[in-house]
This record gives structure tokens, sequence and C-alpha cells, in this order.
């Protein structure tokens, strides 16, 4: 019971992390649709519960799935895509929605039918993704290995994501730089408790994202916030275990997280202001 | 006899041969050229061979003034006994990094083989992380250069390996201690890791310090008594403790200062000044920059691609290490740690101290600061390869794929090493000196001075050291102002009839040409068209430096 106030508390949290001035922050282009910059949060929230649900399912284990679901929430990159009408963030929870109930269900039939479905609303949300558009003649000219190790570089993890340009906050990355010691354990417990799922799509989505040709101004790697909040979640449960390294990253990640909000709601805003027009407000 | 004719040994030894190898063939030619602080160490070590004193006259210095950049003393010292057997040339100059180079694949041995124990694998990982780091592209280029960080590397590793061998038998804490107290004297970045690499030992290995506790203090005792030189020196002139560090230096650089202004000024004048402070503090703002600085080390693009980009240090297209080495580094430290290896956190302290000097500065990622950390990575490897093969279905067949692979990626290291960087990076290697050098040396009687452009690189010491210019000469003509440029750097006015110029520039010195001289201009101020006598070419066919006469 009391797992599940917590969970309702984390909704609640993240309902006032997404919601908080979205009218305000980030600016809005007086064609803007306000109305669509309410989806995505709206979904965000949706996307935390599943999320909860499907780490809870793998895990079997409730408190790494809050903990996980809670990282999930507090990521810069979630934020940033969750105030504002994002289609990779939409698709994320379809796509969250996809590998629940493909875990979920055991028959083949509504396995393959859950795929299909998922396709065609992934198809339908996220149009940008470069699967989906001609991208045939430009396939040759990627830099696979060039782009491997951009995705993979700590810079770009923990602290310049520059995959959004014009609409990122650009001093921070993919996660806080508190988060290093949690993402190496984190790596660690995964392959120890032989939860190879989650590196089969921390895999596959490093696939999808390396093949395309518009990296770095690129966000299918977005897809792979939830897995890192997994490795995050499970490297928080085991540092746990070494009580003054805990608190002592604790209290650096809640000053970094004031920073962020710091950077999102000061700077971030005058940082793209010569780009709003940029950040994805209408439907395409 | 069995004992010398075992197979470990024989793996051994055809190992270290591969290892002199690669180190030692065409030695004098590739790097096509002595680097300015190769020629630099040279000279200066000829000088204190022949008159006591280095090149400004200070007799046996415990840091060499150099170019201003006040080098660490031991590699020059250790060139003296080459340079007396063979003459001041560019193998007498690059042999002791070769030698240490070749010592370090041995030591790499013994040190596992210490570290392991008596594990079943001990050998095997022993072995495999000699060979890696013969094949070591990181380890292969600064063994054929005499560039400080492999004469400080080998003496780091025998005091870590003199250390753990002390404490089963004491008097090699003597050695230990020895060796730590060299490597201080061989490269600045080390006077930071020494410390922090002996305060690890200690750490990690108190409760069997216990035992041998006088045989620690004193070999403490005779570590001072070796440092105390230095300790000296630093009273009469700071800057030897740390030579240029000042100028590379984080701090140094007003990026991260002019960034802070740019966000203090972004919260607005009405925002509260506690507040900025609380975000925009240096503690956080240089704490973050000096931690981009150690990550950037871990970059694949800098690992596996494209290498150092600071002169002279990158093979080209090419990175330090095999994409390979990378899979394995990882499942190295993995199975470390899964299979609780006693002494995994004594190495993996060893390599993240190994960046901490680097991560001061803003020049990063640097292959050469950092170059400690290529003993580490390659056990880590050697580990990984061995559990790999272990493990892995279809032995026979995986290990000849993984060997494949190593021969492909070795192969084209010896391609871009030996055939690609002397064309391509010759001007990195200050080519061309040489045969400027030999020209002049030639004409210079028909001339009353020779003005030559000190635009780029020292080109002082290597008239002075392809001259074999008398030192003792040298020390009373030098014309040197000791003002430092932005950089750091000291540079030399003239001496004899020769006359560098800092702000040489060709197109008003045209106009206004004095007689009977003759002047060396770098090629890119150099119009075609003119009547020079000479021109210098890099081996890919540019041109480096025009010689001019002026009737």
């Amino acid at each position: 019971m009391r797992i599940y106030l917590y969970l309702l508390f984390l909704i609640f949290y993240a309902a006032v992390l997404h919601f908080w001035q979205i009218d305000k922050i980030p600016p809005l282009l007086p064609s803007s649709q306000l109305g669509l910059r309410y989806l995505s949060p709206l979904l965000s929230l949706g996307s935390i519960l599943v999320f909860y649900l499907y780490v809870k399912n793998l895990l079997k284990n409730k408190k790494i799935a809050l903990l996980s679901s809670w990282i999930l929430t507090i990521l810069p990159w979630t934020i940033e895509q969750s105030r504002i009408y994002s289609q990779i963030n939409i698709a994320l929870s379809v796509f969250l929605i996809f590998i629940f109930l493909l875990n979920k269900l055991n028959n083949l039939i509504f396995k393959i039918l859950i795929f299909v479905i998922c396709y065609l609303l992934f198809v339908f949300v996220y149009p940008q993704f470069w699967v989906f558009r001609d991208s045939s003649n430009t396939l040759l000219k990627v830099d696979y290995l060039n782009n491997i190790f951009f995705l993979l570089s700590p810079t770009f993890l923990f602290l310049k994501n520059i995959t959004f340009w014009w609409g990122g906050v650009r001093d921070f990355g993919v996660m806080y730089i508190s988060f290093l010691p949690l993402f190496m354990i984190g790596i660690y417990q995964t392959i120890i408790l032989r939860k190879y799922q989650v590196l089969i799509w921390f895999g596959l989505i490093l696939l999808v994202s390396l093949m395309s040709p518009f990296l770095p101004e690129s966000r299918e790697f977005f897809l792979i916030c939830p897995f890192l909040s997994i490795m995050l979640g499970l490297g928080m449960a085991k540092l746990k275990e070494k009580r003054f390294l805990f608190l002592l990253i604790s209290i650096f990640l809640l000053y970094e997280m004031f920073q962020f909000f710091h950077f999102y709601t000061i700077h971030y805003p005058l940082q793209i202001r010569g780009g709003i027009d940029h950040i994805n407000e209408t439907l395409l | 006899m069995k004992h010398y004719y075992n197979k470990k040994n024989i793996f051994l030894a055809l190992i270290v041969i591969l290892a002199i190898l690669l180190r030692l063939v065409g030695l004098g030619k590739i790097p096509p050229s002595l680097y300015t602080d190769e020629a630099n160490q040279g000279y200066n070590a000829y000088s204190v061979l022949l008159t006591g004193k280095d090149e400004h006259g200070a007799f046996l210095p415990v840091s060499f003034r150099s170019f201003g950049d006040w080098k660490p003393p031991l590699p020059t010292y250790l060139m003296i006994p080459f340079i007396t057997l063979f003459g001041l040339n560019e193998i007498s100059v690059r042999l002791p990094s070769v030698i240490l180079g070749v010592a370090i694949v041995i030591l790499t041995y013994l040190l596992v083989r210490e570290l392991f124990g008596n594990t079943s694998y001990s050998p095997k990982i022993a072995l495999t992380a000699s060979l890696l780091l013969t094949i070591s592209p990181w380890h292969i280029l600064q063994s054929r250069a005499a560039m400080l960080v492999v004469v400080s590397l080998f003496f780091l590793e025998a005091g870590i390996y003199g250390f753990l061998k002390g404490m089963r038998k004491p008097h090699f804490l003597y050695i230990g201690s020895i060796c730590f107290s060299l490597s201080i004297y061989s490269y600045y970045g080390m006077r930071v890791i020494i410390p922090l690499v002996v305060l690890s030992l200690f750490v990690f290995y108190s409760s069997k310090i216990k035992k041998v506790i006088k045989p620690v203090v004193a070999s403490g005792l005779l570590a001072i008594i070796i440092l105390l030189p230095l300790v000296f020196s630093f009273l009469k002139q700071p800057d030897v403790i740390f030579g240029r560090a000042k100028t590379v230096s984080v701090f140094y650089d007003q990026g991260t200062k002019l960034r802070q202004w740019e966000l203090i000024a972004q919260d607005g004048i009405n925002y509260p000044t506690l507040l900025a402070r609380f975000f925009h503090n240096n503690f956080y703002m240089y704490g973050r920059d000096i931690l981009e600085h150690f990550l950037s080390h871990f970059d694949g693009r800098y690992l596996f691609r494209e290498g150092d980009k600071a002169p002279p240090f990158q093979i080209p297209d090419m990175g330090i290490m095999y994409i390979p080495d990378g899979v394995l580094v990882l499942i190295g430290i993995f199975v470390l740690y899964k299979k609780k290896y006693p002494d995994r956190n004594l190495l993996i302290v060893w390599f993240i101290i190994s960046f901490i000097p680097a991560a001061f500065t803003f020049m990063t990622p640097s292959s050469n600061r950092t170059f400690n950390t290529v003993v580490p990575l390659m056990i880590f490897s050697a580990v990984g390869l061995v559990y790999l093969v272990k493990f892995i279905p279809a032995k026979k067949f995986s290990s000849l794929i993984i060997s494949i692979l190593y021969v492909f990626f070795f192969g084209y290291f010896m391609r871009q090493y030996f055939l690609v960087l002397p064309e391509r990076h010759a001007n990195w290697w200050s080519f061309g000196w040489k045969e400027v050098v030999d020209y002049v040396n030639k004409e210079e009687k028909k001339y009353n001075n020779i003005v030559i452009s000190d635009v780029d690189s020292m080109p002082y010491i290597y008239f002075l050291f392809y001259r074999q210019y008398p030192p003792e000469r040298y020390q009373k003509e030098a014309i040197r102002t000791y003002v430092a440029d932005r950089f750091g750097y000291e540079h030399v006015s003239g001496f004899d009839k020769y006359i560098f110029l800092e702000d040489f520039n060709w197109n008003s010195l045209k106009n206004n040409l004095q007689k009977n001289i003759l002047y060396i201009v770098p090629a890119s101020q150099a119009e075609t068209g003119q009547d020079f006598m000479k021109t210098v070419y890099y081996p890919d066919g540019k041109p480096f430096v025009k010689i001019f006469e002026s009737q």
C-alpha cells in the first residue's frame, strides 16, 4: 500500500515538474498551439506509470521500480522533452506500452498484434523518425563509428547534450554528473543480475540512433532514457550499502537538480530565444 | 636448465625481441626528425657531458630551464652515456626511451605475476599484457621518442613493483623508494601521481605494512634524501617544481571565467547575489571543467579513431588503442570485480590517478600526460582476453578470429606509423631543420649574419644540436632576454652569427635587406617568383623553408 502512495506522490511530483509554468517556459511563439504542448506532459505522466509497471515486472522489485521511475522523471532530457510538443516524447509513451505488454503477454498472437498496433502508432506519432523518411541515399554517408563514439561519449552522457541544439539545455548531459558512479555500478549490476533485456534494448536503440543520418541533430537516442533509468536505479539501490558515499552523491544530485532548474528557468529561455520556432510546436 | 627453457620464458623472450625490433628499427628516421624537446634534451645532455653545465650555464641542474619550461632532469641525464658512446645524434637521444620502453614490457610481466600471485591465469595474463603492451600504438609511439613519459612510467611501475615485492622481501622496498623518487625527477605529472599512488598503496596494504614497518620508514627516509636536491632547488627557484604547468592549467585559461561572468550577467541585476553565487560559484564551474577534461579521455573518437590531436603525438587516422582493446578493457574490469581479485583496486586507482594531472590542463585529451594509464589498460585488456577465450565456445576458432583482428589492426598501425606518419606529420616533428643546418654550415663563411625565422618551433636548438656547437662557447655567446611569450616559452635571440627573429616578417624584411646576409624564410611567407637560392622540402613535397641571399 505504501509503495502506491509513493507512486502517487511521484506522479504528483512529475506533474509539478512538467506543468509548472508550461505556458511560459520554454517561451511560446504567437503561432504556437498551447493545447499541443499540454499533450506531452500528460503522456509523460502515463509513461511514468507504465514504466513503473514494466520495471516491476522485469526486476520483481517494487522499490527499484519506483526508484527507476523517479530517475526517469528527473532526467534533464525527459523534463525538457515533456514540456514541449515533442514527437519523440510521445513516441516514448508508445514504446513503453509496447515493451510492457510484450513482457506481460504470453500469447504469441497477442504479442504480434501488439507489435503491429504499436508500430502503426509509432509511425503516426513520430513521422520524423529517420527510418520513416527517405534516408536510403544518405545511409551510406553516415559515419557509424563516429556516431557510436559520440553517443557513448561521457561528455554527451554527463555534460553536454547537443542533440537538440535549438531546444536543449546544452549545459547538461543526458544524465546528471552525480549519476556517473551509479551508471557504472548499474551496468555491472544489470549484467550480474542477468537483466539482459535491458542491455538488448539499450543496444538496439543505440544501433538505431547511430544510424541516423541527421545525428547529432537527431533525437532517437531519447528512447534510451528508460533503460538508463533502470541501470541507474539498480546502481542507486546497490550504492545504498555504502551509506556515506550514497549520502554524498545524493547531496550533489540535489545540488545538480537545483542547478538544472536554475538553468532551465533562467538561462535556457535566453539560450533558445533565437530559435524558438525550431522546437516543434506544431503537428507536422 | 629446465627453469630457463620453460614455455613462459620462451614466450616472454619472443615478446621482448618483438618489442626491441618495433622500437629500434629505423629509430633515427621514424619519427622523421627530432622534435624540439628531444633536440633540447639532447643538446643539454651534451652540454652537461662536456661542461658540467646546461645551455644556461647552470651546474648539474635538478631542473633544466630549457625553453623556459623547466624540464625534469632525469631523462636528459640518462642520455649522457649514449651520447658518450654514439655521439650527439637522433639515436642517442631516443635510446633511453627505447630501452626503458622494452623494460616496461618485461616489468609488466613481473608486476602481473606479483599482482595475480598463484592464480592459474597469472602467467597467461602476464604474457598477454606484455604482448599487448609490445604492440600498443600508444606505447610504441612514446618509446620511439624522447618525451619524458616513458622514463617516468618505468620508474613508477618499478616503484609499485618494488613496493609489492617489498611486502615479502623488505629490501625491495628500498628499490621501490628509489624508483618512486627517480620518477619524480622524470616528469612533472609524477609530482602529483606519485604521492597519490604511494598513499593508495599505504591504504590498500596497511595490514601488511605493519609487519615491515622499519624498512618502510627507512625507505621513506631514503626517498626524502633523494628528493632533497629538488627541495633546495625549489627554495631558490619555485618554477622547478611544476615547470610550465601554470600556463597550461585550467585556471590559466579564461574560458571558464568568461562563462561564469556571462551566466551571472544573464541572471540579471535583480537576481539575489547569494543565489547567483550558489549556482555559478568557482567550485562548481571549475569542478565541472576539470571533470570535462578528465572525461574527454574516455571518448572513443580519441581512443580508437583520431588519437591525440596535439602535435606531435598523433598517428595519422588512428587512435592510441586498437578497437578490440576497448572491448577487452571493459570485460577485464568486469572480470576483476566479478572474480574479486585482491589487487583490483590498486589497478583501478593507478588508472584513475593517471588522468588527474591532465584533467587540470585545458589541452585535452592528452595521450602524453596520461601515458601512465597504458599499463593498467593493457593489464585490463589482458584479463579480458584471457577470460574471453576461456568462456566463449569454439576456443580455437574464437582465438583465431581474435588473432586475425589484432593482426589486421596491428598491420594498419604499422602502415600508418612507419609509412604515413613520416610524410603526413613531418612538419609536426620539425622536419627540415637538419637539412637547413647542413646547408648553412657549408655556406655560412660567406655571410656576416644568418637571419632565421623563429615563428615556429625553436630553431636555435637545431643549430646547436646538428652543428654540435661547443657548449662552453654557446653559454657565453647566447643572447636571450628571458622574457616568456604567452605560452611561457623563452626565446633565444641569437648566438655567434645567427639571429633568430620572433617577429620575422619577410614582407617587410625584403624591402629593407642588408648586405651579405643569409635569410631562412618560412615557406608560408615566401612568395613565388623571388630569387631564392634553395628550398627545403617536407617528404610530401611541400616546401618547408626557402633560403635567400642578400648580396
